[in-house]
């Protein structure tokens, strides 16, 4: 689940050397729109849609005002990020307080797999993710979209020398990058509780999962898988919170011995 | 000694102090008991942002965790003063002031112990960057406040509660928090005015530079993270002392962004920026949050984003400026030093013996093959040329020499007091020993005048004073001339960034020479220099070589520059040696004239 | 493709690497600047094309004053630049930096296949990481690149460093069969004298950021003269 989550990072900092912090408060725009729109009668899956709008919206407004100004200044781009995460938590205080809010899954059918009854919303959650991560990987790799971004990524100068607008390509990558978090923000919404904070403590975790799977795709991929199995086994003999912490901690360390990402294995 | 110049500036600023200082003695006198008590707790985090801006604003370490050295000074505190009953909830509250002092500095202890760790864990690799640290301090953070809950000796949920000092009063408490911000606000102002302050910037500024002067930067940071650690945790002690609460939130995200926020906005690295903004903020924060609560978060998180994007020095900075051009203008002559000629240094021994031996040393950058068996020597207080086509390996051959990290193959040997062997050597270690490098392009210390970068160029990686400022720098008598010459000594009190580029590329010079190194490494010296900048340039070297022993190796393409000053010449292609002998004999080679027209010779 | 430049200034920081540099390269014209290391030759390069901000000057192509036009827009004009440090994308394929050197013009894929011709040693490895090729390969990769997007002006830094002289003598006949066939213009840099002679109609030498003299390598004592600024002084 970690991974939708780290997919819309990953885009935006893989691509484009940002260090988004903002990803958890584009997930939270994502959910409460989509929750919004799901209390005016509207059906399950345009929510989803519109909360990936309001998302897209958010980010192409962070990326001219704020992104745009601090690409050579990467420790302030973590700073201004998280700061926009902290707004987006108290707008969403202001429009709807504190309290937690219940987001119903679109349909409560048991499906049965190995002998338990395994709620269907979340196999469909699990082949949505599937599906995007590969046609994710199949834009990045095939397509002349993917190719530009990829080399906007490695060297921008050298991009705007072969006459890319490397202006307009992070930016699109950015809103983008906005977009898939504000749809795994909807989409996640029925089963993780949904408050004002609803994806902040997510953001370590998932930054470290970026940071551990370096800058490339399958890297990411394997990364948040690690982690996510760290974070289940763990829970299975400790405390979910003592998990956390020692996933965490997994995580740290790992990220000391493969700086460059799992995939490199020469530190 | 810590001299207080009192000029136009100083006695304006004086004047100010004492003024908010009288103000705040007057607090209780003046103002309604729960303004004492707001007060009371502003001055408390007050504190707490100074020692965040010393770890962050001055030595630039993004501490986004620095909420659990307070909480862990708070939660001292109340374990000692508390027992826990078998519900978690407090049972009982015991101790005498004596345990307060105690737990205090147990906290700090403890606090400094821990950061220590994560410093070190954080710091001591080869890959370290800005964002390792901000982003395990976080995760610090966030788990820290998770475990909160787990045990049962913090009280969980619930926290401790109920063990504030009841023998101080309202007024006793507020004049003891001023105490405590006065305390670590003067604390904090004598060791950035200092000359140990100036490392913390240059640290800053740019911790490579710092490293290839020899400064121990790795444990330096960890030092000054559990330093701010320590003074955080005495703010938490306190808190808990005063208000007699510590519950999880203390130890959270939240809270750890919010004394970022302070130090942001008020100003970071201003000392006094953070202090306002903590004060302002929370009072604000206080008054606003009966009516508007959150709407006034919202504003603070804009104003955050705000500043970080388009103020990036915080609020103080220019308000400060303005004030200044307002009220007095006239020059600061607050950061005024001056140079003075140190004695002169010792005849060197073994003018011609071998300094430094090269063997069949081979480099490889990846796939490319940079370096294929350099063979050569350097001779004590010669002037060496390392002159050759681009892509040769000048550079990466000069880098190499400088670092005895890097994967080499071949050896390198010194015969320098300090170290024979040069595998293995760290940057700052070799610097310590006598070898300096000086970079191809200027690399600076922006926020550092010409006369504070010469300062530490002078330390030569030992430690400056902590509390002393020294405003007569003693540094070898050819500086000195070298400044003349060049004219950087009509700009000492000038900040390197402020300077153009002819004197950037002097002050690099400057700054190496200044550090006394016995093998000195160039690399292109006269790069984007005028003709006439290139003669004094050339003086200099001549001077340090013939006259003082000083053994140079230097990196050139101007072969007039070369023809002149060189004692030999080593000419490099295609990462072997080619030629090596007198200025004369290389000038006459036809193998060396046939490799700048470009046809390739054979190897 | 006709480029006319005009007293253009330019460095790093507060300093001047170049300063009042004009020259003008006409259509089909193969127009070569040499001069030692460190002299300017590739501040100026980058400068002409926007990579570096230009502290004064004009730059016009076909008559046009493109001054103000950021460099994707002036290189889309069908301009080719294969610079002299970090050309390639060292972990895109062969394949795939070719395929990046189309944005900037015509997107035919016969042209790339074409392209290849002269370059066999490209055809085998279209899937091998650029970063892996040896640093003769990499410069031919470099030059057909450039080559792809049927530019109408090259841009050439240091493009023969390192190459050995028989891969240097087909590099030049590349660029005189571009020159003859389709009328290319060529603003070549490169210290290799030789290299430059047989190749080139004007040559001028760079100095410490000023252009020195200006010879056709066919008017007679050209080169000795030449000869003598590069090597001497």
């Amino acid at each position: 689940m970690l991974v939708l989550v780290v997919l819309g990072l990953g885009i935006v900092l893989g691509l484009m050397d940002v260090i988004n912090l903002a990803q958890s408060g584009f997930m939270a725009v994502g959910v409460y729109a989509a929750l919004t729109a799901v209390r005016h009668g509207v059906e399950f899956w345009v929510a989803v849609l519109i909360g990936t709008a309001a998302s897209a919206l958010l980010g192409a407004i962070a990326e001219l005002v704020v992104i745009r100004r601090l690409y050579a200044r990467p420790l302030d781009t973590l700073l201004a990020t998280w700061g926009i995460s902290l707004v987006v938590v108290d707008g969403i205080i202001i429009v709807f307080g504190h309290g937690p809010q219940a987001f119903n899954e679109p349909f409560v059918v048991g499906v049965p797999l190995l002998g338990v009854l395994y709620p269907a919303y979340r196999l469909v959650l699990v082949a949505a993710a599937v599906l995007a991560i590969a046609t994710l990987a199949a834009i990045v790799r095939f397509t002349p979209w993917g190719l530009v971004a990829r080399m906007v990524m490695a060297n921008a100068p050298l991009s705007r020398s072969l006459g890319i607008n490397v202006v307009r390509v992070r930016q699109v990558t950015f809103v983008i990058g906005s977009a898939l978090a504000g749809f795994a923000g909807a989409v996640l919404g029925p089963i993780q509780g949904i408050d004002p904070y609803y994806a902040t403590s997510l953001v370590a975790p998932a930054f470290l999962a970026v940071l551990l799977g370096g800058r490339s795709l399958p890297g990411l991929v394997l990364a948040s898988i690690v982690l996510a199995v760290a974070t289940t086994v763990f829970s299975r003999y400790f405390n979910p919170v003592y998990a956390t912490a020692v996933t965490v901690g997994v995580a740290v360390v790992l990220l000391r011995l493969f700086p460059q990402g799992l995939t490199r294995w020469r530190a | 000694m810590i001299a207080w110049r009192l000029d136009r500036h100083g006695v304006v600023r004086a004047a100010l102090l004492l003024a908010a200082g009288v103000a705040a003695m007057l607090g209780p006198v003046l103002g309604d008991p729960y303004t004492v008590y707001l007060l009371t707790q502003a001055f408390i985090y007050a504190a707490l942002a100074v020692s965040l801006d010393l770890v962050w604003g001055h030595a630039g370490i993004l501490d986004l965790g620095h909420a659990v050295w307070f909480g862990a000074g708070a939660l001292a505190v109340g374990v000692m003063t508390t027992t826990v009953g078998r519900d978690g909830m407090v049972v009982a509250v015991h101790g005498g002031p004596g345990t307060y002092v105690a737990a205090i500095l147990l906290g700090m202890a403890a606090s400094a112990a821990a950061a220590a760790v994560v410093g070190a864990y954080c710091f001591s690799w080869r890959g370290s960057t800005r964002f390792y640290v901000a982003i395990v301090t976080l995760a610090v953070s966030v788990v820290c406040e998770a475990l909160y809950l787990e045990q049962r000796w913090t009280g969980g949920d619930n926290g401790l509660f109920g063990f504030q000092l009841r023998q101080l009063d309202r007024t006793a408490w507020y004049y003891s928090c001023l105490a405590l911000l006065g305390a670590t606000l003067g604390l904090g102002v004598v060791l950035t005015r200092s000359d140990f302050g100036l490392l913390m910037r240059a640290i800053r500024d740019n911790e490579a530079r710092a490293r290839h002067l020899g400064f121990r930067v790795d444990p330096l940071k960890v030092a000054i993270l559990a330093g701010g650690a320590a003074l955080a945790a005495l703010a938490g002690g306190v808190y808990g002392a005063a208000v007699g609460l510590v519950s999880s939130p203390l130890f959270g995200f939240l809270f750890s962004t919010q004394i970022v926020v302070w130090v942001a906005i008020g100003g970071r690295g201003t000392l006094l920026g953070p202090v306002l903004g903590a004060i302002a903020l929370e009072l604000a924060s206080s008054s606003l949050d009966r009516s508007f609560p959150d709407q006034w978060q919202l504003l603070v998180g804009l104003a955050f984003v705000a500043v970080v994007v388009f103020i990036p020095d915080g609020l103080l900075p220019p308000l400060g400026r303005l004030l200044e051009r307002l009220a007095l203008g006239g020059r600061d002559h607050g950061r005024e030093r001056r140079l003075v000629p140190g004695r002169a240094a010792e005849e060197i021994q073994g003018r011609g013996s071998v300094v430094a031996a090269l063997s069949e040393v081979t480099f490889a950058y990846g796939a490319l093959q940079v370096l294929r068996g350099v063979s050569m020597e350097v001779r004590r207080s010669e002037l060496l040329c390392l002159i050759g086509p681009n892509g040769a390996g000048k550079s990466t051959l000069m880098t190499l020499v400088g670092d005895g990290t890097m994967r080499y193959g071949g050896t390198i040997r010194f015969d320098l007091e300090g170290v024979r062997d040069h595998r293995g050597c760290a940057v700052d270690r070799l610097a310590r020993q006598g070898v300096i490098r000086k970079f191809q392009t200027p690399s600076l210390f922006e926020s550092l005048t010409v006369a504070e970068t010469l300062l530490l160029a002078r330390h030569r990686g030992r430690l400056p004073s902590p509390w002393r400022r020294t405003r007569a720098i003693e540094v070898p008598a050819a500086v000195v001339e070298l400044c003349r010459l060049t004219g950087l000594d009509r700009h000492l009190n000038v900040r390197a960034s402020a300077l153009p580029h002819g004197l950037q590329q002097a002050l690099e010079l400057a700054a190496t020479v200044a550090a006394w190194p016995d093998l000195l490494l160039l690399d292109e010296p006269t790069a984007g220099l005028t003709a006439q900048e290139r003669r004094v340039v050339g003086d200099v070297l001549r001077r340090l070589s013939r006259h003082q022993g000083r053994t140079i190796v230097l990196i050139e393409h101007d072969l007039d520059f070369v023809d002149e000053l060189a004692d030999r010449v080593v000419v490099l292609q295609d990462g072997a040696v080619l030629a090596d002998g007198s200025a004369e004999e290389i000038k006459r080679s036809e193998r060396v004239r046939q490799s700048y027209l470009g046809v390739s010779t054979p190897p | 493709m006709r480029l006319e430049v005009s007293d253009l200034s330019a460095g790093y920081g507060t300093s001047l690497v170049v300063s009042e540099l004009g020259l003008t390269v006409e259509p089909g014209e193969v127009v070569a600047v040499i001069g030692r290391n460190g002299m300017g030759k590739t501040t100026f390069l980058r400068a002409l094309l926007g990579l570096l901000p230009r502290r004064t000057g004009r730059v016009l192509i076909d008559g046009h004053d493109v001054s103000a036009e950021p460099t994707h827009r002036l290189v889309r004009r069908g301009i080719a630049y294969a610079p002299q440090e970090a050309g390639l994308f060292g972990a895109l394929t062969v394949e795939e930096n070719l395929r990046g050197g189309l944005l900037a013009g015509p997107r035919e894929a016969a042209a790339w296949h074409e392209v290849l011709e002269p370059f066999p040693q490209l055809k085998g490895r279209l899937r091998q990481p650029a970063g892996t090729l040896s640093g003769g390969e990499q410069r031919m990769l470099l030059l057909a690149r450039a080559l792809v997007a049927r530019p109408r002006l090259l841009v050439l830094d240091e493009v023969c460093d390192g190459l050995h002289p028989p891969v240097v003598a087909k590099v030049v006949e590349i660029l005189r069969e571009q020159r003859e066939r389709r009328g290319v213009s060529v603003l070549i840099v490169e210290p290799n004298l030789q290299a430059v002679l047989g190749l080139a109609d004007r040559v001028l030498l760079m100095k410490r950021g000023r252009f020195l003299l200006e010879r056709s390598p066919s008017a007679p004592g050209a080169r000795e003269d030449l000869e003598h600024e590069l090597v001497f002084t």
